[in-house]
């Protein structure tokens, strides 16, 4: 059994790709998190629809996740 | 039979996943916390019945989860 917050711990400083539940996505290097899935990513990518837009870095609150895998 | 006992006989599993918002996951249940957040591993993401994509490993935040079905 892999828990949700190891799987995530492993992923650290590695690029993941987040679905938001207004069908958002981010994809960017995870940087930190925490037990809220707050999380912090760098170099990271927004895309709404075909619409993409650069962030650099950005702390995310993690209520907005529906899932995160890791690339 | 409490939810989360079932849950951990589901381990390693196929399950279906249904999320608010017309979402859903089919995969194999790899983990799970209290919050219900899982790990799924050979998981397909479904959208409006069709399947978005595919991926080895994901993690699904527990607050989306509508039911879980081993």
């Amino acid at each position: 059994m892999v828990m949700p917050l190891s799987l995530l711990e492993k992923s650290m400083n590695k690029k993941v790709s987040l679905l938001l539940k207004d069908s958002r996505t981010l994809e960017g290097t995870l940087m930190g998190f925490d037990d809220y899935l707050n999380m912090v990513l760098d170099d990271t990518e927004e895309t709404n629809g075909d619409q993409v837009k650069r962030l650099g870095t950005v702390i995310l609150r993690g209520n907005n996740v529906v899932s995160i895998a890791p690339k | 039979m409490k939810p989360l006992a079932v849950l951990n006989k589901a381990i390693n599993q196929q399950v279906i996943v249904e999320l608010k918002g017309k979402r859903g996951y089919r995969g194999i249940l790899d983990g799970y916390d209290p919050h219900m957040n899982l790990v799924l591993k050979n998981a397909e993401e479904i959208r409006d019945s069709q399947v978005t994509r595919k991926v080895d490993s994901i993690i699904v935040r527990g607050d989306n989860v509508i039911y879980i079905s081993p």
